[in-house]
């Protein structure tokens, strides 16, 4: 079937009862979720996966990303009212957003959050299906080889843009890795570290690890911490028809953004808590009055909201593709993937090409509904910022660990997520990389497969991994990666010599 | 070196992480050895997994008597200061407007150090006798603990009662069914 024929296919899946349903809760939910400080939508995918093993795949991930984009929205309306961003994918919102705010201008702000979200994320989608051919060819040329590369490349990029020590990114990737060995092997048979103990025959289950990570770790965090989360009192006072236009008015800076936002979102590791600073400092850079940023400038607001929202079908691309999460929003929607039986690659292009074009159709149809909610329900905004923790951390706790539970019945993955929370709040603590250990736990089955495979290829010789081209050239990559910030340590330390 | 190493024995923070570092590099160590034991193709992931956690985590655990330049060059932003710092998702809140103050609920006591041992406790009588009625429990102690007012400690327990009961009627999850009473064929409990 042609690209066109499965995007009008895919859009009449979307369309339609009940996965226009899914499309409008998964944004709600996403929504409320971001705009709660300290929650976000990935704590949300997190606890609803495993109960979502009844539903249709295809119908489940839509909800999934549906609730990506509405929790990077959600961000926002914290961000603008409290000057508290949702998530760190709005921190930048926080500089002209909030003083827009205090100005009495806090409907302005909503409003050009709303429609810079809405017109950024749907520009993004737009150059997502319009690449999405051409990423198939690439993707059809990969072999075994190139897929053990790419999880090898995809742990290097995270742990060297992930902030903190590369060595520590490394450790965890490494533990991750080590972790997805335990049970029984898909290679050679063996069970591996079970001790003798049943439960563990079949290994440990990468959901209950990542909710334990994301959503049992982020509760520790909340409870550590004053439960008030606002104590601020904003008006919501302004005009929407003035923020509406105003995001009109700069087509250029949404285009900039939103290009901005695609690319970074596209580079594992980086995401919208990183894109949103970046358009903003390049909205500041282009105008005419720079002073005026962090003062109440509009385009501020706009840039930083078009931009994580463009961020979103970025970060798709490698987790599609190659299963790569660019964040931990994504690592769990990768997670959502594995475990409905989508394997990231050419098959979800080729054979599952509808039910991949259902998730970009999901998002233009979100991003539309983001623009109508966000204008619908500004006034009431204001009451999300205000909700205690002390009524949402001993609600999520068990259901994350009913969650953990549901998806095999067994006690190892109530004592996962229970462990791996505490893990994850230590890990965050100390500055540890927590979607390096998801990655090695969600991709070490498909990274020792391929392992296997290629060496079976090339009859036990590590050379097969330089004798292709594709793979050689991720071989070089990881290898600048990992030792570029080395080298490039070494020469400026030269240079100083010299020069002194 | 005898100061940074005296530094690094002193510092709760310090202490604190290698203990996690300390546990990490056993557990790797352990699984390298183990290893040995698993056919060729069964073998190859976690001994290269294993090796470079123990590896790492050894060189971790020994970085203050690396030389500095070494240490820099492995370690360049480590700036474990015992801060919630650690931001590389896009869902991780910001830490501008945090308060320096932790929460804490009776007695003084740390409010994350509280929710973890609870949540232990949890989980572990969870698994015992069940999670239906011991799930409300969790939450009023949560409620009551951190002082709040007693119709939200009741309401709340009420809801965690409705939660844990849509779980088990409307998912069909058995979280009701603890090791006892299925040991015991539900006689004791």
């Amino acid at each position: 079937m042609s690209t066109l024929g499965s995007l009008l296919e895919a859009a009449t899946i979307v369309l339609s009862f009940p996965a226009i349903i899914w499309v409008i809760l998964g944004i709600a939910l996403g929504t409320i979720l971001g705009a709660i400080p300290g929650i976000g939508a990935a704590i949300g995918i997190a606890i609803l996966l495993p109960l979502s093993i009844q539903m249709d795949g295809g119908l489940a991930i839509i909800f999934f990303v549906s609730m990506y984009l509405g929790g990077m929205y959600g961000g926002s309306i914290a961000a603008i009212l409290i000057n508290t961003p949702g998530t760190a994918a709005a921190a930048a919102t926080t500089l002209d957003g909030y003083p827009l705010s205090k100005q009495g201008l806090a409907v302005n702000a909503l409003t050009l959050s709303a429609i810079a979200s809405a017109i950024g994320g749907l520009i993004a989608i737009v150059i997502l299906i319009a690449i999405s051919p051409f990423l198939t060819n690439i993707l059809l040329s990969f072999g075994s080889p190139e897929y053990f590369m790419v999880a090898v490349l995809g742990l290097s990029m995270i742990t060297v843009i992930a902030r903190g020590s590369m060595a520590k990114g490394f450790m965890m990737g490494a533990f991750g890795l080590l972790v997805s060995t335990v049970g029984l092997s898909e290679v050679g048979g063996a069970v591996r570290y079970d001790l003798g103990i049943r439960m563990l025959f079949d290994g440990i289950n990468f959901v209950p690890v990542l909710i334990g990570l994301f959503a049992i770790t982020e509760m520790f965090k909340l409870a550590s911490r004053e439960g008030e989360i606002s104590e601020d009192e904003s008006e919501v006072t302004g005009s929407r028809r003035d923020g509406i236009s105003g995001v009109v008015r700069r087509p250029i800076t949404v285009l900039k953004s939103s290009l901005i936002g695609l690319g970074i979102g596209a580079i594992p590791g980086a995401g919208a808590s990183v894109s949103n600073f970046v358009a903003y400092g390049e909205a500041m850079r282009d105008d005419d009055d720079p002073d005026s940023f962090g003062e109440g400038n509009e385009r501020g607001v706009i840039s930083a909201e078009a931009a994580n929202s463009a961020t979103v079908a970025g970060s798709l691309i490698p987790t599609l593709s190659f299963g790569i999460p660019g964040s931990g929003t994504t690592a769990v929607l990768l997670g959502a993937l594995l475990m409905h039986g989508f394997r990231p690659g050419p098959t979800l292009f080729t054979q599952e090409a509808v039910t991949t074009y259902s998730f970009f159709v999901a998002l233009l149809v979100g991003n539309l509904i983001i623009a109508l909610l966000g204008l619908a329900v500004i006034s009431y905004a204001g009451y999300l910022t205000k909700i205690n923790t002390d009524y949402i951390i001993p609600i999520i706790i068990p259901l994350a660990i009913f969650g953990g539970f549901a998806i095999r019945e067994t006690m190892l993955d109530i004592i996962t997520v229970v462990l791996f929370g505490i893990l994850g709040y230590y890990m965050v603590k100390y500055e540890y990389s927590i979607i390096a250990l998801v990655l090695g736990v969600v991709l070490g089955p498909v990274a020792e497969t391929n392992l296997h495979r290629s060496l079976q290829i090339s009859d036990g010789s590590y050379l097969i991994f330089v004798q292709h081209p594709i793979s050689l050239l991720m071989v070089i990559a990881t290898v600048a990666i990992i030792f570029g910030p080395i080298a490039k340590a070494q020469y400026q330390q030269f240079r100083g010599t010299d020069t002194a | 070196m005898i100061k940074k190493f005296r530094k690094s024995l002193t510092s709760v923070s310090v202490y604190e992480e290698s203990i996690l570092v300390g546990i990490i590099f056993v557990l790797s160590s352990l699984m390298l050895y183990q290893a040995q034991s698993f056919g060729t193709a069964s073998q190859r992931l976690p001994q290269l997994a294993s090796a470079a956690t123990a590896g790492l985590s050894g060189l971790l655990l020994a970085r203050n008597f690396l030389p500095s330049r070494v240490e820099e060059l492995l370690f360049p932003s480590d700036e474990s200061d015992g801060g919630l710092m650690g931001v590389d998702q896009d869902e991780e809140d910001t830490i501008e407007t945090e308060s320096e103050e932790p929460k804490t609920g009776k007695f003084g006591i740390h409010g994350g150090l509280f929710t973890g041992v609870l949540t232990i406790v949890y989980a572990t009588l969870g698994l015992a006798v069940g999670f239906l009625l011991v799930t409300p429990l969790f939450i009023a102690v949560y409620m009551y603990w951190f002082d709040h007012p007693w119709y939200s400690v009741i309401a709340m327990g009420l809801l965690g009662l409705i939660i844990t009961y849509v779980f088990v009627t409307i998912f069909r999850i058995p979280i009701n069914e603890g090791m006892i009473a299925v040991a015991t064929g539900g006689i004791l409990v």
